[in-house]
């Protein structure tokens, strides 16, 4: 679906954010792109989504190439970005003029993800909140039906309820024909949906792994402080003992705990990648 | 053609009138506005202006052609609208198509409706106010389409500024041309004066390339004037098109 390759990419000629970077994703998954601030997410979105050009490499989807900005590229996906600006007119306005351009829009899929977003009805885009033009957006992109979502923070500024809202309608929406990519630094808000992590620091991806093959290898307990088996693979001090990625020897699934699989990413745990890799 | 289709030119339009409706509106009510007051003044000054209206419907029509065409593509004034406009399934070709339409023909067959059915209200209204003889105007007249061959050559240059320029491109753009105008005379005076040493220049219009003799060299100005005329007249839109197409091809955000 989406490829990547030999993406080479800088913004100053000094500093090379992205150096052979390569990525590849499959239908039917919903990846989440973590991150800390400045890692390259919104730049690697953006060179998928075709706003900005490789220096070196080559980024597609479906084998269209992002750099074309082909009429038949865009249709291929929608792009929430996390900041966006929305002309002053109505919702309905907004749909008319919008939807035509995606072949796949179905009004009433817009229809029954608004309404569970309580987007507002008629309403004048300009009077919206941030956080009403973002639930919008989503309806919109949604009911798009288009094969691939981009979603650069989609959970900023959404309420508590619109959070879990969102979470319930993306897990309804993909299919085995769609990847969505969430792109956030929040990860407590998409840890129950995803079902791809993508890790990207500093330019580079540390980690490209699926939940299934994550359980499966390991699991997230708590160890006591002294505690030195050869099984564990990261800990870091946590309420009532270390929280601890401990090789899955058992065969018992754990959920998998997206906070300290970070942490143990970023913070180059190669023990725990190696035995992920292998 | 795949990156050229008319239904997505016709949704680009649509997406335009829409979200400039605001703007559209006003400018028509300024059109009507201004004439109004050409009238009042004119009623106040035995018809002074109103005598002179197809002279301010061509000055009025290239000032307002520039301004629009320096305010197309205005989903490039902000970071998180070109967002949007760059994402639209439409090709840059037909994004391109439609700007240099509603800036072109679209501003000119506007402008000129509105401006002649204000005139036409008004003309009943002059006559029942003022005494003074009120000429005809007649928007469809050689002098205007001289005008409006004009415009839309300087247009192109200001479609392509719109095109580059984040920030009031009315301005930088007419900031470049003076620049670049000030290089260009130069080097195309230059150019011309070498190009008209390898021509004939027999003065009856048709271009015949000669021998060139060295020791007969003679410049004539009619030819320099007719390079000059081919490059303004029939190449400089085309070359600004083309490189509004390839901005917006090029855009990054």
């Amino acid at each position: 679906m989406i490829e990547i390759n030999n993406l080479t990419f800088s913004y100053k000629k000094s500093f090379k954010l992205f150096d052979s970077l390569n990525l590849s994703t499959k239908k039917g998954h919903i990846y989440g792109l973590l991150g800390k601030n400045g890692a390259g997410k919104t730049t690697l979105l953006k060179q998928v989504s075709g706003l900005l050009f490789p220096k070196d490499g080559t980024c597609s989807i479906d084998q269209l190439p992002s750099k074309s900005r082909s009429p038949e590229f865009l249709k291929k996906f929608y792009f929430i970005p996390e900041e966006f600006n929305t002309p002053s007119i109505s919702v309905n306005k907004y749909i008319k003029i919008y939807s035509p351009f995606y072949p796949n829009f179905s009004l009433s899929d817009y229809e029954d993800y608004a309404s569970q977003l309580n987007v507002p009805e008629r309403t004048g885009l300009n009077k919206m909140s941030y956080g009403q033009k973002k639930k919008f957006l989503l309806a919109f992109g949604l009911a798009c039906n288009t094969d691939v979502v981009i979603m650069d923070e989609p959970t900023n500024g959404l309420d508590i309820p619109s959070k879990s809202t969102f979470r319930k309608i993306i897990t309804a929406a993909i299919n085995e024909d769609k990847v969505f990519i969430i792109s956030t630094h929040q990860i407590r808000d998409i840890d129950s949906i995803i079902d791809g992590v993508i890790i990207l620091d500093n330019g580079v991806i540390r980690f490209n792994n699926f939940i299934d093959e994550i359980s499966e290898k390991i699991k997230f307990t708590t160890t006591t402080e002294g505690d030195t088996s050869e099984d564990i693979l990261y800990s870091e001090p946590g309420l009532g003992g270390n929280k601890s990625i401990c090789k899955n020897t058992t065969k018992d699934y754990t959920k998998p705990d997206m906070e300290i699989l970070f942490n143990a990413v970023i913070a180059k745990n190669s023990k725990l990648v190696n035995y992920l890799n292998n | 053609m795949k990156n050229f289709c008319i239904k997505r030119v016709f949704l680009l339009i649509q997406k335009e009138f829409f979200e400039n409706l605001k703007i559209v509106g006003i400018g028509f009510a300024s059109i009507i506005g201004f004439v109004f007051a050409i009238l009042m003044i004119s009623g106040y000054n035995g018809g002074f202006m109103w005598h002179y209206f197809n002279e301010i419907f061509n000055t009025t029509l290239i000032l307002g052609g520039i301004a629009i065409a320096g305010m197309a593509f205005s989903d490039f004034r902000g970071k998180e609208r070109t967002i949007t406009y760059l994402t639209l399934p439409a090709s840059h070709l037909e994004k391109s198509f439609t700007q240099l339409l509603l800036t072109s023909v679209g501003f000119i067959i506007s402008y000129t409706a509105v401006f002649y059915i204000s005139y036409l209200m008004f003309l009943g209204l002059g006559k029942l106010l003022f005494t003074f003889d009120i000429g005809t105007f007649n928007p469809f007249n050689e002098t205007t389409y001289k005008a409006i061959f004009n415009l839309i050559i300087i247009q192109s240059l200001f479609l392509a500024g719109a095109s580059i320029f984040k920030r009031v491109p009315v301005f930088f753009t007419g900031l470049y041309i003076f620049i670049f105008s000030i290089v260009f005379m130069i080097i195309a005076g230059i150019m011309a004066y070498y190009l008209s040493q390898s021509f004939d220049a027999p003065g009856n219009g048709s271009i015949m390339f000669s021998s060139v003799n060295s020791d007969n060299i003679t410049i004539d100005s009619l030819w320099t004037g007719k390079i000059f005329e081919i490059f303004f007249m029939y190449l400089l839109a085309p070359i600004f098109w083309a490189i509004t197409y390839f901005n917006v091809r090029e855009k990054e955000v």
